[in-house]
């Protein structure tokens, strides 16, 4: 099958929203398809310049080369097509829930609700001509849901290729592998050391945007005098390697502010059979990490964490017990390429 | 700096300006300090109608992210960016000079008109905003002149891999390597093979047609010089065409009026092999010159032959001009470094 | 009735303008009624040093604030438009970046427009826009032609509609052709109007009786058709005096004199310009309002208002807004045949002054009923909802539009109607 995967995206910046689309791809070639990657550059910074740019998306002529599409990250589901599946990894948040939050670009105002009422009337019309409607995760199927009345099904992007990830002995460093920015909260995980009683390690594998915000948990490690039992690789790894450092982990350590789905690096540690440990409002990682089954839930303050991650070092047979957990509860989900494939295609 | 290339795609076809998109990531990518991607808006022309859609969705990106963009083809160059650098790969010569040699989808009625006026429009504002414009030839450059009233620097497609093309010992055999099909006139060189007698010639390359590589079989068993001509007529691994060209006494190029110099000239001359061209081969002669960094005859079986047996009979002056052919290429700077270092001034 | 509104309102805010005279009176009613007004003030030069009306928030001018504010910032952005450069001409470029509620005050603004040409603001896109608007025949060179063709050919209202997020008329006259250019809702709404207090009670008609015009005495008040009514008729011109309150250019003020001995009826009598405190005291010894106007350049016409409520029958050219009062309230006449009707309704009213004298009284009702700031204030409120409603879209198709626009793509390609119909797909506004 000829298949177009469409997706804008903000030029040079990875995570979650670029690995579902390539590895997609990869899959459905080793399934046999033909697919081409469209990325549209295309950002939110200017809320007048939205419907300008949803307008080019659905402008887009697909329908002549693709027998099926399948759309990601907003606004491509609003392209035309009449195989469209829309696999809805999140909205333009800002004018959904985070509506009324700090986080709203524009006043609220009669002329900003009106673009808001707007954006919400064409994703919900987009959604509702589309031939499937997937999301990423309960949270944001709850969202599809609330906001735009849209019933969907839950798709857990699984990771590119799990059985790069192996389970060796359990070592003494928790393994935090994601973009490093101040959402992300890498900042908690090096201030939790401070409070730590074990000598449990800490390493933070990841590029960042802000070179200040690596500075500032270097200088943060140095200050807290934890600088021995913590590193920091600011840079990207390679698959290889975030499966070499996860075999000999400790444990997974993400801790997001209201993140849309459980995270890839939930997964890929559940994989390693490592769990994770997290905070409750690290947003669609808890539908993943239930506390005590497959990972520690701490509140998000360092003592807390740093109570976690001693609990795991003392007591190894917690981690690997936890760490099996979280490997069962990952093909319990059905989170694996063939079942992904399957229902993308139907 | 942030470099995001931009360029159009039509979904499942790949070519040169696809391969040339790849290695310039690449290359701009082992520059330090440099992080790039490129990315591809598709892109359909029919009905010409339709191209005034295609021209506002290129408009209408919004590009964040980025230091600079380099577009490479119509409509992508539209995008609006403070910072844009235009590679000029592609107009959409359908509304230029392939219009007026009646080579277009576009009307030649008032309609037609219409639609040439906005992408003339569209264009210029796009080259009025480009704080530099490159094309690939002097032909690209002379079209954008002559239609749109804009300079352009020339700046060639480098080797992707020089590398591969050291040179080497002299084989004895004078290569036509690059596509086979009636443009590039590898049929001239068989039938010049009854003149140059003893001259071995390699043919490699990937027949345009299937009808192609029967024809040029046919010819060589016409003119009886199957004994002399080997014909390796697919698409060589690159491996395997640099260890033709590396071996080669001369290499034979004879394109019709090309835009530009040509792969195979650059991977001959790289290689330090001097090349055989015609007066008539265009963009090649910007570098191929007789008696300097190779031979330049008439069209003609008579003319070919007769060179080639000189190049044969002199191996001493093929080196020659082989060592020359390489310093010239050489001064001419083409290089994926020189190449990215002028797009990033 | 309705949640507190932030409204920014765009305007002149100066003691000269009739517009900011109306402006201070919606402003007003908007903040009795508790929303949150900031005035932006539109004059250019030294009219910007005149000092501001009184307001109940604060005033500051349009040139300094940012569009991207007035368009975010506040839940509805008013700009009223008046066919006058210093009073107005600042909102010219902000209505470039920035599709707000315009509210109309004239048909014809193409003396606004002329104004930006000369003050150097928009040379260049005179020629595109005259083109775009009116057609590829209308160059700007020269921009101004004599008032009744540049009424004819290139009034300008349907440039300024054409930018609007939506649109507010005092009439319907030109309401049609607002709603055939403007991309958002057009609405009429009767022009609130509060000068002229306090007109004293007309008096018995006696054996003179005085005819006035009001305002500036050009030939657009068609004084001319006035003596030649008088000409025409006995019983006119031995009782009928006319007075023009007003400013006139000397030439004029010859031109009528002149005309006047030529048709052998009595010279018109001169006030000069009249300030508003000594306005009653005019109007005190006025039998007979004289609305007359031909070509309509205005909206809505606040000296037809002012007249309407001092309770004297109004002499009105049957066309524009003058039009539009109920039969029966005004005393019309077709345009083209003024002076035969101004004659045959004076010589009734000389012969019988109770008919008129009871229309007059009913006028003044309507128009003290129609014209308030309460009415237009009901009516703004509820049209701004409808405008706001429809602003993203709006807002959307011109942005897409004016990149259309730089391909070079006249307004009226096909490709434009794709285009929109491509966005109302996307926005389901379809149908």
């Amino acid at each position: 099958m000829k298949i177009g995967l469409v997706s804008s995206a903000v030029p040079l910046i990875g995570g979650g929203g670029r690995f579902i689309v390539d590895w997609l791809r990869e899959k459905l070639e080793e399934h046999g398809h033909q697919v081409e990657t469209v990325y549209v550059p295309s950002n939110e910074i200017v809320p007048e310049a939205i419907l300008p740019q949803m307008a080019a998306f659905r402008m887009m002529r697909l329908q002549d080369y693709f027998e099926r599409v399948v759309t990601f990250r907003p606004p491509s589901h609003v392209v035309r097509h009449p195989r469209k599946v829309v696999w809805f990894i999140h909205h333009i948040r800002v004018f959904y829930d985070l509506w009324d939050t700090p986080y709203r670009p524009v006043p609220d105002r009669a002329t900003q609700r009106a673009l808001r009422a707007a954006i919400i009337r064409a994703d919900t019309a987009a959604l509702r001509e589309a031939h499937r409607v997937f999301t990423n995760s309960r949270v944001v199927g709850d969202r599809l849901r609330r906001f735009n009345g849209v019933d969907s099904e839950v798709l857990y992007p699984p990771v590119l290729r799990p059985e790069l990830f192996a389970s060796g002995d359990h070592g003494d460093e928790i393994v935090c592998v994601c973009r490093v920015e101040g959402h992300k909260r890498q900042h908690l995980l090096v201030e939790a050391m401070r409070h730590t009683r074990t000598p449990v390690r800490l390493r933070l594998c990841g590029v960042g945007t802000s070179a200040e915000y690596v500075r500032s948990l270097r200088r943060a490690a140095a200050e807290g005098g934890v600088a021995d039992r913590v590193v920091v690789e600011d840079r990207w790894i390679t698959e290889e390697e975030k499966a070499a450092r996860l075999e000999h982990a400790l444990a997974a350590a993400y801790v997001p502010f209201d993140e849309d789905s459980y995270g890839f690096p939930t997964i890929e540690a559940a994989h390693a059979r490592r769990c994770t440990v997290t905070v409750p409002d690290s947003g669609g990682v808890t539908e993943f990490v239930q506390d005590g089954v497959t990972g520690l839930v701490a509140e998000p303050e360092p003592r807390a964490l740093a109570e976690a991650f001693d609990r795991l070092h003392s007591d190894r047979a917690l981690a690997r017990r936890l760490g099996a957990n979280a490997a069962e509860r990952v093909s319990e989900l059905g989170i694996d390429w063939g079942a992904v494939v399957g229902k993308l295609l139907a | 700096m942030k470099v995001l290339v931009l360029s159009t795609m039509v979904p499942f076809v790949r070519g040169g300006a696809e391969e040339l998109c790849d290695h310039l990531v690449r290359n701009l990518r082992l520059r330090r300090g440099v992080e790039a991607e490129a990315m591809r808006i598709p892109f359909t022309w029919d009905p010409a109608e339709g191209l005034v859609e295609e021209m506002l969705i290129a408009r209408s990106l919004g590009i964040f992210n980025v230091d600079r963009l380099i577009p490479l083809k119509f409509p992508a160059y539209l995008a609006p960016h403070p910072n844009k650098v235009l590679w000029l790969l592609h107009q959409y010569r359908q509304a230029y000079d392939l219009f007026d040699a009646g080579q277009s989808n576009i009307g030649t009625d008032a309609r037609g008109d219409a639609l040439r006026a906005m992408i003339r429009t569209a264009d210029d504002r796009a080259f009025r905003e480009a704080r530099r414009i490159f094309t690939l030839s002097p032909t690209g450059a002379d079209r954008l002149r002559r239609y749109n009233g804009f300079g352009a620097e020339i700046l060639p497609q480098p080797l992707n891999d020089p590398e591969l093309f050291p040179g080497g010992e002299a084989g004895g055999y004078v290569l036509a390597s690059g596509r086979v099909g009636l443009g590039k006139r590898q049929h001239l060189l068989v039938r010049a093979m009854r003149h140059a007698p003893g001259l071995r010639l390699v043919v490699a390359g990937p027949p345009d047609r299937p009808e192609d590589a029967d024809d040029l079989r046919r010819l060589a068993a016409e003119e009886g010089v199957e004994d002399r001509l080997t014909l390796d007529l697919r698409f060589l691994p690159r491996a395997d065409l640099a260890r033709l060209v590396n071996g080669a006494t001369a290499v034979a190029y004879l394109p019709f009026d090309e835009d530009s110099v040509g792969y195979v000239t650059m991977e001959a001359f790289h290689a330090g092999k001097p090349v055989l061209t015609t007066s008539d081969a265009g963009g090649v002669l910007e570098i191929v010159r007789d008696g300097e960094t190779g031979v330049v005859c008439e069209p003609t079986p008579e003319a070919l032959g007769a060179a080639l047996s000189a190049l044969a009979a002199e191996p001493a002056r093929a080196a020659r001009l082989g060592r020359d052919a390489r310093a010239l290429l050489a001064s001419r700077g083409i290089t994926w470094p020189a190449t990215i270092e002028k797009l990033l001034a | 009735m309705t949640a507190p509104r932030r409204i920014a309102w765009a305007g002149p805010w100066n003691a000269r303008s009739a517009i900011a005279a109306f402006g201070g009176l919606v402003v007003a009613e908007l903040a009795a009624r508790g929303h949150e007004v900031e005035v932006f003030r539109t004059e250019t030069g030294e009219l910007l040093d005149l000092p501001p009306r009184p307001a109940p928030g604060p005033v500051s001018p349009l040139a300094g604030a940012p569009p991207e504010t007035l368009a975010r910032d506040y839940d509805a952005f008013v700009v009223n438009l008046g066919d006058h450069y210093g009073h107005h001409g600042a909102a010219i470029p902000v209505l470039l970046r920035t599709p707000a509620l315009l509210v109309f005050h004239d048909a014809f603004l193409a003396n606004l427009f002329n104004g930006w040409i000369v003050a150097g603001g928009g040379g260049a896109a005179a020629g595109p826009a005259l083109s775009a608007v009116y057609g590829a025949g209308e160059t700007p060179d020269p921009f101004l032609l004599p008032l009744e063709e540049m009424a004819a050919r290139r009034p300008m209202l349907e440039w300024f509609a054409a930018l609007a997020g939506g649109a507010v008329a005092h009439a319907n006259h030109y309401a049609r052709r607002l709603r055939s250019v403007c991309p958002g809702p057009v609405e009429v709404i009767p022009l609130a109007f509060g000068g002229g207090a306090a007109v004293p009670p007309p008096r018995e008609v006696g054996p003179e009786v005085v005819v006035a015009t009001i305002g500036h005495i050009n030939r657009n008040k068609r004084v001319a058709d006035m003596l030649r009514a008088m000409a025409d008729s006995e019983p006119l011109r031995e009782r009928v005096r006319y007075r023009l309150i007003g400013p006139v250019e000397p030439a004029e003020r010859a031109a009528l004199g002149d005309l006047a001995r030529s048709l052998g009826v009595p010279e018109p009598e001169f006030t000069g310009w009249v300030d508003d405190a000594d306005m009653p005291r005019h109007l005190a010894a006025v039998d007979v309002m004289c609305c007359l106007r031909n070509p309509v350049l205005e909206g809505a016409s606040a000296s037809l208002i002012l007249a309407m409520r001092s309770g004297r029958p109004v002499l009105v050219s049957d066309h524009g807004p003058y039009a539009e009062v109920p039969d029966g309230l005004v005393l019309k006449c077709r345009p083209g045949h003024e002076a035969t009707d101004v004659r045959l309704h004076l010589e009734a009213l000389l012969a019988d002054p109770a008919p008129a004298r009871a229309t007059a009284e009913q006028a003044r009702a309507y128009a003290e009923e129609t014209f308030t700031a309460g009415r237009y204030v009901d009516g703004l409120l509820a049209h701004i909802d409808r405008v706001t409603e429809h602003l993203p879209a709006v807002r959307a198709a011109m942005d897409l539009g004016r990149t259309l626009a730089g391909f070079g793509m006249p307004p009226d390609d096909p490709a434009g109607r794709r285009v929109a119909d491509a966005l109302d797909d996307l926005l389901d506004r379809r149908g």
